[in-house]
């Protein structure tokens, strides 16, 4: 250290100098996410927990709109709907068909919040939900079970449903 | 260095600075006798107790309020006392009024902030009117703020919501380290800038999340950085 320098400034003054120029490391950054809806995961099981890869085709359609969510899925053993922005439950129908063209259609009611996410100006808004009721009926499926009611960024099984046997 | 240490650091040199003689003198003195060693090794014997009174704005915040989207009209009363240390409180209104060119998210808030200290001056010569400060912030804002955003619409069920939010209610407490120089211009006219490392020490979160801007505090982001650019006047 100069001389000169010593003698205008005390060394405390120089060390917080020093430090602060080694803080301006520290910057701004924004992470918004890529995708910003977010999406129930149900997944399929038997009745005793074991997972299931569907050998059958499921489809699934939801009252109030025209689109098919799951179109003839098959060989999956979980898979991802969404979720109406505006509605406080979602009536889904999930029709499975099995090679002989038989089909069993169940019907799935699923009540939900829906609380606007906002992470940032710079990030589009989405949607986020909580899972707060769940009802089927029984004609496929043996039964539906709520294991994880935040539906948000985090990729966790929400949904699962537990189908007959004869369900392949 | 991570932030967090080198904040730490920071704080441990500021601290070791003030602090180093009233420590050593605690054992075998009463407290009047420790206030008068700190004060003895600090300050000069020979300057006033009470060395006068100065105002000031802070211009770089003015302006970025007049010409960006936010910034603060701000201003400080400092007392100088025996020339070394310097008591402030700052005060000012933080304004916003920002909309986001990739989203079209409008935020609105006009609120006061309110921010106390005291800087230390690290110059030996005490005549010149120039200073180099050290200082420390704590400070906090109570306000709410207006968000809207374009409908946004169910990509499956095709319905529009709104999004629109008045009036949420916020507030922020923080500190500030900061690092300042002052010069002095014309008699009884300086003008300075300090530099301000700022940590969040408690906030109210409303429902629609995090507030983008806090007056005061500015942009609430990562970025823990911001600055002043200072007309200070002795009164």
């Amino acid at each position: 250290m100069s001389t000169r320098l010593k003698k205008r400034f005390s060394p405390a003054a120089l060390a917080v100098l020093a430090a602060l120029c080694a803080l301006l490391t520290d910057c701004s950054e924004v992470d918004c996410p890529l995708n910003n809806v977010v999406a129930v995961q149900y997944g399929l099981y038997r009745a005793d927990g074991t997972s299931v890869t569907l050998t059958d085709r499921l489809t699934v359609t939801a009252l109030g709109t025209d689109s098919v969510l799951l179109n003839q899925a098959q060989g999956v053993s979980s898979f991802l709907l969404p979720v109406h922005y505006t509605a406080e439950a979602d009536t889904l129908v999930l029709t499975f068909a099995d090679d002989e063209g038989d089909t069993l259609r169940d019907t799935l009611v699923v009540g939900h919040t829906n609380e606007t996410h906002f992470e940032a100006m710079d990030c589009p808004l989405c949607y986020f939900h909580t899972l707060t009721a769940l009802s089927a009926t029984s004609h496929a499926l043996e039964r539906a079970e709520l294991v994880y009611p935040q539906v948000n960024y985090d990729t966790q099984e929400n949904i699962r449903l537990y189908l007959r046997d004869f369900i392949e | 260095m991570t932030p967090r240490r080198t904040y730490a650091f920071i704080c441990a040199i500021l601290l070791s600075s003030v602090l180093a003689a009233p420590l050593a003198a605690q054992r075998d003195s009463t407290r009047t006798g420790r206030v008068a060693a700190f004060v003895a090794r600090l300050a000069p014997q020979d300057e006033p107790l009470i060395g006068g009174v100065a105002v000031g704005v802070d211009a770089l915040g003015a302006g970025l309020a007049a010409f960006t989207s936010y910034g603060e009209y701000g201003g400080f009363v400092r007392l100088n006392l025996k020339q070394k240390f310097f008591p402030v409180v700052e005060a000012g209104l933080g304004v916003c009024d920002r909309t986001d060119d990739a989203t079209d998210i409008r935020l609105k808030v006009s609120a006061p902030y309110l921010r106390v200290g005291c800087d230390y001056n690290f110059v030996k010569d005490l005549r010149s009117g120039n200073r180099v400060f050290g200082g420390l912030r704590l400070a906090g804002t109570s306000f709410s703020y207006d968000i809207s955003a374009p409908a946004l619409e169910d990509p499956v069920w095709h319905d529009a919501s709104t999004f629109e939010y008045k009036g949420v209610k916020s507030n922020m407490l923080w500190a500030e380290l900061v690092f300042g120089i002052e010069a002095k211009i014309w008699r009884g006219f300086h003008l300075g800038w300090s530099a301000r490392y700022r940590r969040r020490l408690s906030q109210k979160v409303s429902e629609p999340g995090q507030a983008w801007y806090v007056p005061g505090f500015g942009k609430n982001d990562t970025s823990a950085w911001g600055g002043t650019f200072n007309l200070v006047f002795d009164i």
